[in-house]
């Protein structure tokens, strides 16, 4: 399967565009790096990828359909850099697990879950603990693609060594497509075959020097200050 | 492990308390409200030469100036105020359940039209509107229920409308929809338990202003009829006598009218302990 991202463009409200004209593609089973500043729209494109908002413009394609006529299930699954605002803090994990598509007890196992933080709610978790339930939950069995938005940027090194070896597996096993956005060049080294940055000028940043947003919201040529992606090998 | 099986011990006693609490207060107002149901006819006998008799023996809470017996005036009167109490709580909760998600969740104009409508009605003094439409409604039970009931829903349904559209946006609604969950599988599974003890609490709030607001448009006389023994009715009556010496004629009915409230304020903290993941545990 290939996921394709086709000049997207996106910017809230009628703010500027964060994300401008930026496309991407994923195959079954490859590993992509995503690295950029902060403020570059690294969790917005995300967003966009996994249909969680649509795009000012472009398109996001699986096998060449539209993500949305995919059916209730989205193919592409998001992993929030913070798990504790993915979950329904009024639900015990167990119900958190069954949201999802089918777990199989190999991932729940893999992610080292234990049975009596089955009962308990999310505030008598840690993060970690939290983000293996996340992870699990995105893990159904119609998952095809894994956005993965900094996901153990605030957990320790055991940890991190822990859920993306067990990733690293399950990915492969399934030919699941994985996007790995993350600061730390190592680990992206580390776990992906390319590696994509998106370059540019943060845009809040760019609207502080008046002339070039104004010029660049109305000329339609925001491209210039919005970031780009730029593939490095 | 010894000290997770005690904590756990001591876990499930603590919640079979609340819940044992919960029973016996829920007991206890319903035989308050039974009883003032049985009594409704000696409530209203006279007897001129047993009049202002302090309390002893015969009359617990004294009688009044036409010799009616304090305690089953009293008892009638809360049972009276408990049964408005409830009902125009619970008319009142659903009209701003109904209104609060329905602005939420069916669109901009029907969002426009109840945020105007609380924005109207807040704008108007309670207790004038209150006197309006009781008023208007002929007086008596059902002009103070509809009174009470169509102008208590205001707050809580604006509470409720805020709760709704702040969940939506939620990144754990966001996920189930990503999730393929329908509509009625998100309001079911991750609205309904947060917007729950918003009701609960708006609900016991609005049983304490009903039964005060009742007491005070009948104390102001447009609500119940004078003859019945409403809680409002008997203080008001009492602060004629408070001055020459009778005081147990506000004291007792006023005591329990507080204890009334008091048992519904319990209730609502005890259901709530039982289902918020805060205390669940504990």
């Amino acid at each position: 399967m290939l996921l394709e991202a086709q000049e997207l463009s996106f910017g809230y409200g009628s703010g500027p565009d964060i994300v401008s004209g930026v496309s991407l593609r994923l195959e079954s089973g490859q590993r992509l790096g995503l690295s950029a500043d902060s403020g570059l729209g690294k969790t917005t494109l995300c967003q966009l990828l996994s249909g969680h908002q649509k795009p000012r413009s472009g398109r996001v394609l699986l096998d060449g359909k539209p993500l949305q006529d995919w059916g209730a299930y989205c193919p592409v699954q998001l992993l929030w850099q913070h798990p504790e605002q993915a979950v329904n803090p009024r639900l015990a994990m167990k119900y958190v697990l069954e949201e999802g598509d089918q777990i199989a007890e190999r991932v729940i196992c893999g992610l080292g879950i234990r049975r009596e933080w089955m009962s308990r709610y999310p505030a008598e978790l840690s993060g970690g603990e939290l983000q293996r339930f996340c992870i699990a939950r995105a893990l159904g069995e119609r998952t095809r693609f894994l956005l993965a938005d900094e996901m153990t940027a605030m957990l320790d090194l055991v940890t991190q060594n822990q859920i993306w070896s067990f990733l690293l597996e399950e990915t492969q096993r399934r030919q699941i497509g994985l996007l790995v956005v993350s600061h730390s060049q190592p680990l992206l080294q580390k776990l992906c075959g390319d590696i994509v940055s998106l370059c540019g000028k943060p845009v809040f940043a760019a609207a502080g020097e008046g002339d070039k947003t104004g010029e660049s919201t109305e000329n339609g040529e925001s491209g210039k200050t919005a970031p780009k992606p730029e593939i490095q090998k | 492990m010894k000290t997770r099986q005690r904590d756990n011990c001591q876990r499930d006693n603590r919640r079979a308390k609340t819940l044992a609490g919960i029973v016996l207060i829920c007991v206890l107002l319903f035989a308050i409200s039974a009883a003032g149901m049985l009594w409704k006819e000696e409530a209203l006998v006279a007897d001129f030469s047993e009049k202002n008799l302090p309390p002893c023996g015969a009359h617990w809470f004294g009688t009044d100036f036409m010799g009616r017996d304090m305690l089953v005036r009293t008892v009638t009167g809360l049972s009276l105020s408990i049964r408005l109490g409830v009902l125009t709580a619970l008319v009142s909760a659903a009209f701003a359940a109904v209104l609060g998600i329905g602005a939420a969740v069916l669109g901009r104009a029907a969002d426009a039209v109840v945020s105007w409508l609380i924005d109207l009605m807040l704008g108007i003094p309670h207790i004038l509107l209150l006197i309006l439409i009781s008023y208007g409604l002929g007086k008596g039970f059902f002009g103070v229920a509809a009174g009470i009931a169509l102008t208590h829903w205001t707050s809580l349904a604006r509470l409720l409308r805020g709760e709704v559209l702040q969940l939506a946006e939620s990144r754990f609604v966001q996920m189930a929809r990503k999730l393929g969950h329908g509509p009625g599988y998100i309001a079911r599974i991750h609205m309904l338990p947060h917007l729950l003890p918003q009701l609960f609490t708006g609900l016991i709030l609005l049983f304490s202003h009903a039964v005060l607001h009742e007491a005070s448009i009948t104390f102001l006389g447009f609500g119940l009829a004078p003859e019945q023994p409403a809680i409002g009715i008997i203080l008001s009556e009492s602060m004629q006598y408070l001055s020459m010496g009778y005081w147990w004629l506000g004291l007792f009915p006023g005591g329990l009218l507080v204890l009334v409230i008091l048992l519904f304020f319990w209730l609502g903290r005890s259901v709530c302990a039982l289902l918020d993941p805060a205390s669940a545990h504990l």
